[in-house]
């Protein structure tokens, strides 16, 4: 029976999605592809004469291969620029403002109705802008793999209201996710925030702050007030990374001398309370409401609440100037990356909590220059790497140890402090930031690298500027690795060549045929270190040197010439029969003559490379390496 | 309306920043995060090393504030919040 009211309508096929490319174009790729292998094999046929196979035309294969390469290269680079871009950039379709705006104010309301309690949003953002008075410890345990590294990193973080809290756990790229992520909160399976609480929460740290600085709705703000604070937010909520240039310039022009927070600077003399009124104590988490007649930031400066060297000199401005420098550190931050959030549930007030997260993370990828490229290639990306410690200055103590992967050892490490804004080139926050970290401890094993930094809280050993603190380690192979096989099959191969060489007229002579045996006797190395250059898998490869892999390659290189040199002579057929006159040496018989002076040279290479990383190992093991 | 200050105005896609910014830094730079930024002044400078960012649990600020000074700030913005419908 008909069922006209269920057929399925049709759909234009420009208007499926699809991420097939069309099928003119592989064929025309498969086209190029087997032109292009035909005629490189001819071409080289034509070039190199040989007995059993001979090509005529070379010009004309020639002409066919560098026709068919510039075909394939460019039906490649259509396909790049054309296929995919454009499916790439109707991915990257901006969601216009509107969106933006409903997705703020729907994420704005789940917020308020799952967290109505305002001391949960300012222990939030109490840990944003001050987070090592609220981590006491951070420890980060680093582990290589082909893939990046995976990263555990134990909190320990105190809960100082006493209830459901959420701490920051992770700044995490817009558009990257995070791969295989654990989280515990005191060894049990936690959770983060749904994604519209989380930026719900956001937007409100946004509103709160603006409300901070100017709390009297009657009262008249900077006419660029309200469009700052949608800017701000349209900026953290966007679900792409944003330029934050406009937002920070925005903010930092904004009038806030009519906040009723906003002073002038107050000189902090280095010991002792400032002067000024301090009529009471500061009310404390969830206290009341300040008194308008009265603001907190007035009537208890910075500076006057104690003699803490460690305190920063307030900035001209006063808690006003700090909210603008909050602002701007959520802009410049929140316009690349999400704030993750971490549900911490209720428990004692001030009680320490630990929560452990682990995912895996890939390197930062900021450019492809020839060399980068050349490493990528080769796979030498494991030996040599950099870390960016930002939770160093984020705690009161931070562990940060890495494992070595296997076959490798910690050959050497730095530690690195430099200016941010100058290595970014950019403006940053400048507010109070914390001293560097002049204590540090640092344990190494073969395998094992372990840093120890403390916060003393001397802020004449520290700065007031912010600063990229980076850790630079070494790998390299721990012997015995593939140089030390590679050296028993090279001495192998240097006693046979350097043998058969002292008795060569014997063995290769005007009698009767030997037999088969020399090409069997070099067939073994030649065997062998073609197992040996198997073993070289993508592991592997990334703990080799480039001089353990040339080595590598050039011993089944020898050993293969060796056994063709061998079935030769053993044929009867002579390729050269003039001696070689070098100078300091002749060669009597030339092929096998300089099968023996590259067979000895490559021993001797590999016993000084093998010694001198041995030495090398010995030296990083044993003593304590100068950072 | 797209305004001055309307981040949405400049976005050009996570996608393509990296790739951009290899071809011209100074094109999207202000796209990059800052570690990502700094490992390109690095590979700059002739770094070669795999660079890796362990990740921040800041607003890329610390003001380092003493009991006192954190507790009126607080106190400063739950007050805000109250007036804005939390409890």
């Amino acid at each position: 029976m008909s069922r006209i009211g269920t057929q399925v309508p049709r759909v234009k096929r420009s208007a499926r999605p699809t991420i097939s490319e069309p099928g003119w174009l592989t064929a025309a790729k498969i086209v190029a592809d087997a032109v292009l292998a035909i005629s490189l094999v001819l071409a080289a046929a034509s070039v190199i004469k040989t007995e059993a196979l001979e090509s005529s035309g070379s010009g004309w294969w020639s002409t066919a291969f560098v026709l068919s390469l510039v075909a394939r290269l460019g039906l490649s680079r259509f396909a790049m620029n054309n296929l995919w871009s454009a499916m790439r950039a109707s991915e990257d379709k901006v969601a216009p403002n509107d969106d933006i705006d409903k997705f703020i104010d729907k994420a704005q309301t789940t917020y308020l109705t799952n967290f109505p309690d305002s001391a949960t949003l300012g222990h939030l953002l109490a840990q944003l802008v001050d987070p090592s008075g609220f981590f006491d410890r951070v420890k980060e345990q680093i582990e290589i793999n082909l893939a990046g590294t995976k990263n555990t990193t134990t909190f320990t973080v105190r809960n100082t209201i006493g209830q459901d809290a959420l701490v920051p756990i992770f700044t995490q790229r817009k558009r990257v996710l995070v791969n295989e992520m654990k989280l515990l909160v005191d060894g049990s399976a936690g959770s983060t925030l749904p994604y519209r609480e989380n930026q719900g929460a956001m937007m409100h740290v946004i509103n709160g702050i603006f409300t901070t600085l100017f709390p009297d709705p009657q009262a008249p703000g900077p006419a660029e007030l309200s469009e700052a604070c949608q800017s701000l937010k349209r900026l953290v909520a966007s679900p792409r990374p944003v330029d934050s240039t406009a937002v920070v310039k925005a903010i930092r022009d904004l009038d806030l001398t009519s906040s009723p927070i906003h002073k002038s600077a107050v000189p902090v003399p280095a010991s002792g309370p400032a002067p000024g009124p301090a009529s009471g104590p500061a009310p404390g988490p969830g206290g009341h409401p300040p008194d308008p007649a009265n603001p907190p930031g007035a009537a208890n400066p910075p500076g006057a609440a104690g003699t803490d060297a460690s305190v920063p000199t307030p900035a001209p401005g006063g808690d006003a100037e700090q909210w603008r420098e909050v602002l701007i550190g959520l802009a410049q931050v929140g316009a690349h990356s999400y704030f993750m959030l971490c549900l911490l549930p209720k428990s004692d007030k001030n009680a320490a909590r630990k929560i452990t997260v682990s995912c895996q993370l890939g390197p930062v990828q900021a450019s492809n220059t020839p060399l980068t490229w050349a490493r990528t290639l080769i796979g030498l990306n494991m030996r040599e790497h950099l870390f960016y410690l930002a939770r160093a200055t984020e705690t009161v103590s931070y562990h940060f140890s890495v494992e070595a992967p296997e076959g490798m050892y910690v050959h050497r490490h730095k530690f690195s402090q430099q200016d941010l804004p100058g290595l970014l080139n950019s403006p940053m926050p400048t507010a109070g930031r914390r001293p560097l970290l002049p204590d540090r401890v640092v344990s190494t094993s073969p395998t094992h690298l372990h840093v120890y930094l403390r916060d003393t809280s001397d802020e004449s050993a520290g700065s007031d500027t912010p600063r990229a603190l980076t850790l630079g380690m070494s790998l390299r192979e721990r012997p015995p690795g593939l140089m030390e096989a590679g050296l028993l099959l090279s001495l192998y191969l240097a006693v046979t060549v350097w043998t058969v060489g002292h008795f060569h007229d014997t063995v290769f002579g005007s009698g009767p045929p030997p037999g088969t045996w020399p090409t069997v006797l070099f067939g073994i190395p030649t065997l062998l270190s073609g197992w040996l250059v198997s073993r070289i898998n993508a592991g592997a490869i990334q703990r080799l040197s480039l001089l353990s892999l040339a080595m590598s390659l050039s011993l089944a290189a020898i050993s293969a010439c060796a056994v063709l040199a061998a079935a030769f002579k053993t044929g009867k057929v002579e390729l050269t029969d003039e001696p070689l006159d070098l100078g300091v040496v002749v060669l009597t018989h030339p092929v096998w003559g300089m099968l023996m002076v590259a067979v000895a040279l490559h021993l001797a290479l590999s016993i000084v490379f093998v010694v001198g990383r041995a030495g090398r190992y010995w030296y990083a093991t044993s003593s304590i390496p100068a950072e | 309306m797209a305004t001055a200050t309307d981040p949405t105005v400049v976005d050009k896609g996570a996608s393509r920043n990296r790739r951009a910014a290899d071809a011209d830094p100074a094109a999207d730079l202000a796209l990059l995060s800052p570690i990502e930024r700094a490992a390109l002044q690095l590979r700059e400078e002739g770094e070669g090393a795999q660079i890796t960012d362990l990740g921040s649990s800041s607003a890329g600020i610390n003001l380092n504030l003493n009991d006192d000074e954190r507790d009126r700030l607080i106190a400063q913005f739950t007050s805000a919040l109250q007036s804005l419908g939390f409890k």
